[in-house]
């Protein structure tokens, strides 16, 4: 009896662990929004690096003296500029990096010429 | 009355079982992880998270896609020793879990099986300090499905489910110490493995559960000296096989963090009360950081009291105390911060993990207790029994449904997807508050974060048409021929010996099939003589080589002690030690490069510590506790295109070695509006006092400070205890300077 037991146990194992990975497998996720196309992505790009200066000014003066957190603050208002543009045309964030990362690359016009370096990483002492 | 007593009968006899009871954590583990499951592939939109991500993907791609092992990390900062990096995860067997079902379906996956883990392993705990079969069954989610778990897992913070190995690591030392050399393989091996698993936090934490696991052995044994040489020598094995089965992790993360030391963690305090909502929320439905239920505190309270249970009350006490931090008075926290490796911690509520354990445990003994009085009460025993029973099945609940509630408040994006053919990698400026979308798109983020100052070159750029290039574009050119993580083929034509220089990081892993490897700049550069070459970079630095063959072979040794566990301790100190043997041939035998510390320079490239202030200083000459000197000043305010900007600089000078743990604080105060300010712990942002030479000046620039326009400020500056409490060094001289609160006033300035 208790082998019996036993071996429902370890079907029962079986069968929840299944469950567990077809559930992660088969979960849905957020849609990803269109792709872009090319006039789309230079939009994206100007949008973005238009507003490069004013944003690094905000971040100089919220991190005044600390190279590394004033470029991070940067960044963020960056991604946050990024991801609105995605949203403002369902489309999808990863296109929209790639476009800001195309046009450094490959020197499109913009409204401003982006930093294309990075101070190195200096964290803080908490966040 | 039988119908009552069926569910206990049923319990008590099904609790020992292995399988029965396995089938019943796994269920209770998918349970507490349903809602991150039916989510599973959703990107949590939190900034660690994205480096996270970053970590375990660019080790699956490199694997997956290039066929190696993942010990370069092109994708990050513009190249990272993937090995090196203390938070990563792939190092671990749930690293096959990632390559079977990628990295975002895969993470909770990986927290279900550790979860199980975590519950049989607490179950097991529980059962070696006297637990019942019942009560450790129903006390192990108080420590597996903690709060901890789940707050973890909504940041993505997947690595922390590295402690869910703690029980298991708690009780091999508790077996081993008790004389059973098996204990010491369990102990050796669990440690291991959260280390590997990104342990940063976890196995530093093992070490002091397994203290207060040795000084218990040591106290029951004090009167058997060859009992306490038994425990001591079995310590040893567990951790010398800990150790080995980590070398390929620790012997890289320690190189990295020789040359980087991690400054991180201010003043963090904990009040009683804080702590008490972490471990059992406030109100209904109960919430909590930490939470272990507040419903089966009478078990704990029961199980705590007795002589036995007095070394379980002590630990949680003792890490009770620690998790107050700097709120405690004397503070164990602010002790502990002076012992490496617990110098570079933070964040002191986390210790209220290992009190988990403790609670869980004097839980199931509290239970066994009850159990023993209810049998002298046989009318009420059924009822007592069950009502307990019952209250801890309420307190699983709780946990599952906080386990919901932080899975739900997570907020998701999609997972990032690209969709870019064959695209050649190139390190873009990136960005790391997106870094995980970057190696879909093949594309390294120089933007980046750890904290660690991470060895980074300042010249490296994301905007360059070839990612390889001459120093000198007349002395020929240079082409790819091939690139992976590992591995970068070019061919080089150079008309005069040259300077190739690849646009990431150097380190001094990399070696090349001609010429000499260097750092340039701190990228990474070959010198090569005149001719045509066909150039091969590869990365396989010694402790990768070393750390992977020590790592084997403490399995192997592992395996040995495990099948002969009657072998005396000098032979299982020998075989433990194994691993070593390796380490030790293989510095022998392959040579490499010290990774140099950066030098204290400014960014103009001057030493930072010089034989006088520079020209145009104003002297102040205020003289500090610790013999630290305010010896001078100069403060600039120019205009730019941008707005009016400071030039500010402030010279130090110390009389003797500085403590650890200083840093500088600087207030901009101005007539109207907030004050802002610029404190910083190392001189310049560059080095901490402690590692600066005396009787020097010590120029802490901080070049190009944004002010806003028409404002007056009034500028103060000072030295704090920053990662020792926090308390102002007072000011013992002011000369004729202005001093407020152990602040002195450096200057006022109007920005036009």
């Amino acid at each position: 009896m208790p082998a019996v037991k036993d071996r429902a146990a370890k079907i029962a194992v079986a069968l929840v662990a299944l469950v567990a990975v077809g559930r992660a497998v088969f979960a849905t996720m957020p849609a990803p929004g269109k792709p872009l196309d090319a006039a789309g992505e230079h939009d994206a790009y100007r949008d973005i690096v238009s507003r490069e200066r004013s944003m690094r000014r905000e971040a100089a003066v919220k991190f005044p003296g600390d190279l590394w957190s004033a470029d991070d603050d940067f960044h963020q208002r960056e991604a946050d500029a990024m991801r609105s543009f995605a949203t403002s045309r369902t489309a999808r964030l990863g296109d929209v990096i790639r476009a800001v990362d195309d046009g450094m690359h490959e020197r499109w016009q913009g409204a401003g010429q982006p930093i294309a370096t990075v101070p190195p990483c200096r964290p803080r002492l908490s966040y | 009355m039988d119908r009552w007593r069926r569910p206990i009968a049923i319990a008590r006899e099904l609790a020992p079982r292995t399988w029965p009871r396995l089938a019943l954590f796994v269920t209770l583990a998918v349970a507490a992880q349903w809602v991150w499951l039916s989510h599973a592939g959703s990107m949590v939109d939190f900034r660690d998270a994205q480096y996270f991500t970053l970590f375990e993907e660019a080790a699956r791609r490199t694997v997956a896609k290039y066929h190696e092992l993942p010990l370069w990390n092109p994708y990050y900062c513009g190249g990272i020793y993937a090995l090196g990096t203390p938070s990563a995860r792939f190092s671990s067997p749930t690293f096959v879990l990632t390559l079977l079902f990628g990295v975002l379906r895969s993470s909770p996956l990986v927290a279900v099986l550790l979860t199980v883990a975590g519950l049989e392993g607490m179950y097991r705990y529980g059962r070696s300090r006297g637990a019942g079969a019942l009560g450790a069954l129903l006390a192990a989610p108080l420590f597996a499905l903690c709060g901890f778990f789940p707050r973890s897992g909504s940041f993505e913070w997947v690595n922390f489910f590295g402690f869910e190995l703690l029980p298991w690591a708690a009780l091999g030392l508790r077996r081993a110490f008790a004389g059973e050399s098996r204990g010491a393989v369990i102990a050796g091996g669990a440690t291991g493995l959260m280390t590997c698993f990104g342990g940063t936090y976890a196995a530093p934490y093992t070490l002091l559960v397994g203290a207060w696991e040795l000084a218990e052995a040591v106290f029951r044994f004090r009167k058997d000296r060859r009992r306490i040489v038994s425990a001591l020598a079995l310590g040893a094995v567990a951790a010398l096989i800990g150790g080995g089965i980590a070398a390929v992790r620790l012997w890289p993360i320690a190189e990295t963090l020789a040359s980087s030391p991690r400054v991180i963690g201010a003043n963090d305090a904990n009040a009683p009360l804080a702590i008490a909502h972490m471990l059992f929320g406030s109100r209904i439905p109960f919430r909590g950081d930490f939470l272990v239920g507040v419903l089966v505190l009478p078990l704990v309270v029961l199980g705590a009291i007795g002589k036995k249970s007095f070394w379980p009350v002590a630990s949680a006490c003792f890490f009770l105390w620690l998790a107050a931090g700097y709120g405690s008075n004397p503070s164990g926290y602010a002790m502990l911060r002076t012992i490496p490796p617990y110098t570079m911690l933070r964040s002191p509520e986390r210790f209220l993990v290992p009190f988990a354990l403790a609670y869980a445990s004097l839980a199931a003994v509290g239970f066994g207790k009850l159990e023993a009085l209810a049998r002298r009460r046989k009318k009420a025993a059924t009822f007592i029994v069950l009502g307990a029973m019952t209250l801890a099945c309420i307190d699983d609940g709780v946990l599952v449904d906080n386990s919901w509630a932080w899975q739900r408040g997570r907020t998701l994006m999609a997972a990032p997807t690209a969709n870019v053919g064959h695209r050649e990698f190139a390190n873009a400026r990136g960005n790391r508050w997106l870094a995980a979308y970057y190696p879909a798109l093949e594309r390294g983020t120089l933007s980046c974060f750890d904290d660690y100052p991470i060895p980074q070159s300042t010249a490296l750029r994301g905007d360059l048409e070839h990612e390889e290039y001459l120093s000198d574009a007349t002395s020929g050119t240079v082409e790819r021929r091939a690139w992976s993580p590992n591995s970068i083929t070019l061919h080089v034509e150079a008309k005069k010996p040259a300077r190739v220089i690849v646009n990431q990081n150097w380190h001094p892993g990399w070696r090349a099939s001609i010429g000499t490897v260097l750092a340039d700049d701190g990228r990474l550069a070959v010198d090569v003589p005149e001719g045509s070459h066909d150039l091969v970079l590869r990365f396989l630095p010694r402790s990768a080589l070393g750390g992977g063959l020590a790592s084997l072979v403490a399995l192997l040794a592992a395996f040995v002690l495990w099948r002969k566990p009657r072998l005396g301790h000098v032979k299982q100190l020998a075989i433990a030690a194994a691993p070593f043997y390796v380490i030790v041939i293989t510095m022998a035998v392959v040579s490499e490069p010290k990774r140099p510390r950066p030098p204290p320079a400014l960014t103009s490239g001057e030493p930072i510590a010089q034989a006088e202030p520079p020209e145009g200083a104003r002297p102040i000459g205020v003289k500090l506790e610790e013999g630290i000197e305010l010896e001078a000043a100069r403060i600039e305010v120019h205009r730019s295109a941008d707005g009016p900007m400071l030039d500010f600089e402030i010279d130090w000078k110390l009389d003797h070695p500085a403590p650890d743990g200083l840093g500088i604080f600087v207030h901009m105060e101005p007539d109207k509006g907030d004050a802002v300010n610029v404190d910083h712990v190392a001189v310049a942002t560059v080095a901490t006092f402690e590692t600066l030479p005396v009787h020097m000046t010590l120029r802490d620039e901080l070049p190009g400070i944004a002010v806003e326009s028409g404002k007056t400020y009034k500028i103060w500056a000072g030295v704090w205890r920053a990662r020792r409490g926090g308390a102002r060094l007072h000011v013992v001289d002011k000369g004729t300077a202005t001093v407020d609160d152990d602040r002195v006033l450096v200057a006022t300035i109007h920005a036009p």
